[in-house]
């Protein structure tokens, strides 16, 4: 008697909990917010506010400082030429670079922009005492900044240096005000800013949330959202479970097999752009297996980039033909030499002095999107041309110990391919990132010096095809496809995702 | 000396191994430096970023200098964040603790009746539903159950937040998910100690006395019952302290739990050793605090 009566009471019990979860959607009081906020779910945070002495990794970095800073150039959304931002016009005589300032930029204390402000700006920048590697990064190239107009400054490079303008797109030269600056000193800068950008800081939570009201006398025009709400939202599916409950307009990092099911959701869709860079293996030409040539003209040969591209990519990527982007100086539309050539892969293979050593196949699982299915792919593809690979995903800091040490064989990795082939080459050179990893040769050298320092653009074209002969000869590396940044976006949001990755709010990219 | 200095002994040698532990294993998973560089840093940024953080020095001279500063009280900087590491961390107590504290009540205040429940109805079908949930709540992943919850509750049903720490609202997801393995655990001891008690005599001398059901149960059975459940009732009081990665995570809290998760990937050795410290702290004190109620209450351990 007593097991049935339980038994019923169970069952009513059981009946009440269906019938709350049945209701079904309810008015949502939680979500209702101010008129015209914009809230982003966001992948990863930002430790300090204050560009100058900030630490990478630097992606996130890319995507923030931009809502509330302006640096003196910026790239163009699409192909990342120059385009004004702070400064108007800027002119080269040799060593140095004059650059005319916006007239009236206002920054978020209400003062005005004027020459001592960007002076003040780089001048924390190169502190000696600032050890950030941005700062070691800037010292090699720009020797001082001085004022020489009330909206006039004069760069001085350390060598003739026609990059000089590209470096100040970057935001770690975000302009500050100095008289606001240094009322509020260097620890108050780290959570409330003040820069020249669309929206000013309110309010900065560590691994929390940033609030950012519209800045009203912004220079470009009146920014769409009275207020902007960052979120830290790690989990994809959480990321995604938000924008589709409306609680966030915006999200980063979409995994690309949530592609389709945010298209297919209502109210939301997915938004891409390919970006500056492209993922990669990176051989080590100095020992092991990967030191013979034939064996990484084989690698090469054997991945059919197209089938990861669309398969793996739903087709948003796009399959690298050269070691540049189309959007890069020194690329070359006309000329397309990485293919896929299993025959061709195999007789490379043939003349190579491989015997069936294992070739360690290192990179960080989980660190890009989608790498452990492309990375299973190509470790599939290597397979079929008889490579003995041994697939190792790892954690992330144990992997750059092993490659910071030149001891990986190959991986897969990113690297930037900006608007100029010099930002890519540069590193392969003898003194460069990869010194552990390639030797180049005498000529190498003598080319990257020549186009760091030539101001003949004709002349580092010339001098960059050259580069691309002699590593399509010497293959360090085998690019696969360039890296796609995707967002999910609510209807209703009217906003462009940029090449450079920058959450990019001003009023020409964003309305509500 | 008498046995509590003996176990405060104990607990500062523990603390000492753990503090010990903590710093040699960050160590051996190699150097933060090369996470905290831009792609096209060199190898002599690589050298001056170490050698400004310190890590230059050898890890004996790197540990003496981490112990003779955490006497006097300081934690180091945080890599990460260039402050205090205690500050970093003491700021995010509140919110672990808003999450930790209504889980704990929860899981102890539901899981006591349902475990007495389902034993006075051992094997009957009330038993077998408690057990079945019981067994599904240990088994299931705290990231299963949390990212099922956001997905049926919050976006199908679209009846509480999906994540974050503002309303009350934004409580009831991660206090269920954190709730769920605890209270399963917690039912299955319940239960079998109280299976256990109800088999002694004297449980069968007071149900011959003619006391009536609930008078055996929750007086003379339940009492004894409860000895081992309090003692891990004790421990998860201690783990308040040191947050839910997981869950944190999946709800993206700002507490202790996803600052540890962001520490170990960034190596934030300052901040991994004061999370760690901590905890250890709280748990370290919580068993201290059982073991002296112990000697206090049950005469046979202080004659031991």
């Amino acid at each position: 008697m007593a097991a049935r009566q339980s038994r019923r009471e169970f069952l009513k019990t059981m009946g009440i909990l269906s019938a709350a979860t049945a209701i079904g959607p309810l008015p949502r009081p939680f979500l209702i917010q101010p008129a015209r906020t914009l809230t982003i779910g966001i992948n990863a945070w930002i430790a300090t506010l204050d560009v100058h002495p900030a630490i990478g990794p630097n992606l996130i970095g890319s995507r923030l400082y931009g809502l509330f800073h302006d640096t003196l150039v910026q790239n163009d959304p699409v192909d990342g030429s120059l385009q004004p931002m702070l400064a108007t016009e800027w002119e080269n005589d040799g060593l140095e670079w004059r650059f005319k300032l916006r007239e009236g930029v206002v920054f978020h204390d209400g003062s005005v922009m004027t020459a001592d402000d960007v002076v003040y700006s780089f001048g924390r920048l190169l502190d000696p005492a600032n050890e950030s590697a941005f700062s070691a990064n800037m010292k090699r190239f720009i020797a001082r900044v001085e004022e020489t107009d009330d909206l006039e400054v004069t760069f001085t490079s350390v060598n003739t240096d026609p990059l000089l303008p590209f470096r100040l797109t970057s935001y770690w030269t975000s302009i500050i005000p100095r008289a606001g600056s240094e009322a509020l000193g260097a620890e108050a800068l780290m959570t409330r800013p003040i820069g020249a950008g669309p929206y000013k800081v309110v309010e900065f939570r560590a691994d929390d949330r940033m609030v950012l009201d519209r800045h009203s006398e912004y220079w470009e025009g009146m920014p769409a959202a009275s207020q902007v709400i960052v979120r830290y939202i790690p989990e994809p599916s959480t990321r995604i479970g938000a924008l589709q409950t409306g609680e966030v307009d915006l999200i980063t990092q979409v995994p690309a097999d949530q592609i389709t099911i945010l298209d297919a959701a209502a109210g939301v869709n997915a938004v891409s752009t390919r970006v500056q860079g492209y993922i990669l293996n990176l051989f080590n030409t100095v020992k092991g297996p990967t030191a013979d040539v034939n064996v990484r003209r084989a690698m090469t040969l054997a991945i059919d980039r197209d089938l990861i591209v669309d398969e793996l990519w739903s087709g948003r990527s796009r399959a690298m033909t050269d070691f540049l982007l189309p959007t890069t100086f020194g690329f070359d539309p006309e000329r397309s030499f990485i293919r896929y050539d299993p025959d061709a892969a195999r007789a490379a293979l043939e003349a190579s002095s491989y015997a069936g050593e294992p070739i360690n196949f290192q990179f960080t699982g989980g660190y890009y999107a989608n790498d452990a299915l492309v990375s299973s792919a190509i470790d599939q593809m290597w397979r079929e041309i008889g490579l003995n690979i041994n697939l190792d995903p790892m954690e992330t800091a144990g992997y750059l110990d092993l490659y910071f040490a030149g001891e990986v064989m190959t991986n897969l990795q990113s690297f930037g391919s900006e608007a100029d082939a010099q930002f890519f080459f540069e590193n392969w050179a003898s003194e460069g990132l990869f010194t552990t990893y390639y030797r180049p040769s005498a000529e190498f050298d003598e080319l990257i010096l020549r186009a760091s320092q030539s101001l003949d653009q004709s002349q580092r074209y010339a001098d960059f095809r050259r580069i691309v002969e002699i590593f399509e000869n010497d293959l360090p590396l085998s690019p696969l496809y360039q890296n796609v940044d995707i967002f999910g976006v609510r209807d209703g949001v009217t906003w462009h995702p940029r090449l450079d990755s920058l959450i990019d709010l001003r009023p020409h990219n964003f309305s509500l | 000396m008498n046995q509590f200095t003996v176990r405060l002994l104990r607990t500062f040698l523990t603390l000492w191994g753990v503090v010990t532990l903590t710093f040699v294993l960050g160590r051996l998973t190699g150097d933060p430096v090369a996470l905290m560089l831009p792609q096209t840093a060199t190898m002599e940024d690589y050298a001056r970023l170490k050698d400004a953080l310190g890590l230059n020095e050898s890890v004996s001279t790197q540990y003496i200098i981490y112990l003779s500063n955490l006497v006097r009280g300081d934690f180091g900087t945080s890599l990460a964040y260039s402050r205090p590491a205690l500050d970093v961390v003491a700021e995010r107590i509140p919110a672990t603790l808003e999450l930790g504290i209504p889980s704990f009540i929860l899981s102890v205040f539901l899981s006591i009746p349902l475990g007495v429940w389902a034993a006075c109805r051992r094997n009957g079908f009330t038993d077998r539903a408690i057990m079945t949930f019981s067994l599904a709540g240990q088994a299931m992943p705290s990231f299963f159950i949390g990212i099922a919850l956001i997905l049926i509750f919050g976006v199908s049903l679209r009846l509480t937040p999906t994540f974050g720490r503002d309303t009350f609202a934004h409580l009831i997801l991660p206090t269920i998910t954190l709730t769920i393995y605890p209270l399963a655990f917690l039912i299955r001891l319940t239960r079998s100690s109280m299976l256990e008690v109800l088999n002694e005599t004297y449980i069968n001398a007071a149900r011959a006395k003619g006391l009536r059901e609930w008078r055996v149960i929750f007086v003379h059975a339940l009492r004894n019952a409860l000895i081992p459940v309090v003692t891990i009732i004790g421990l998860q009081i201690a783990g308040l302290i040191s947050g839910a990665a997981i869950v944190e995570t999946v709800f993206a809290w700002p507490g202790i739990g996803l600052l540890a998760v962001q520490s170990i990937g960034a190596r934030d050795y300052p901040v991994i050793q004061t999370i760690v410290l901590i905890s250890a702290i709280a748990f370290s004190l919580t068993n201290l605090l059982i073991d002296s109620t112990y000697i206090l209450i049950d005469p046979r351990i202080r004659a031991s």
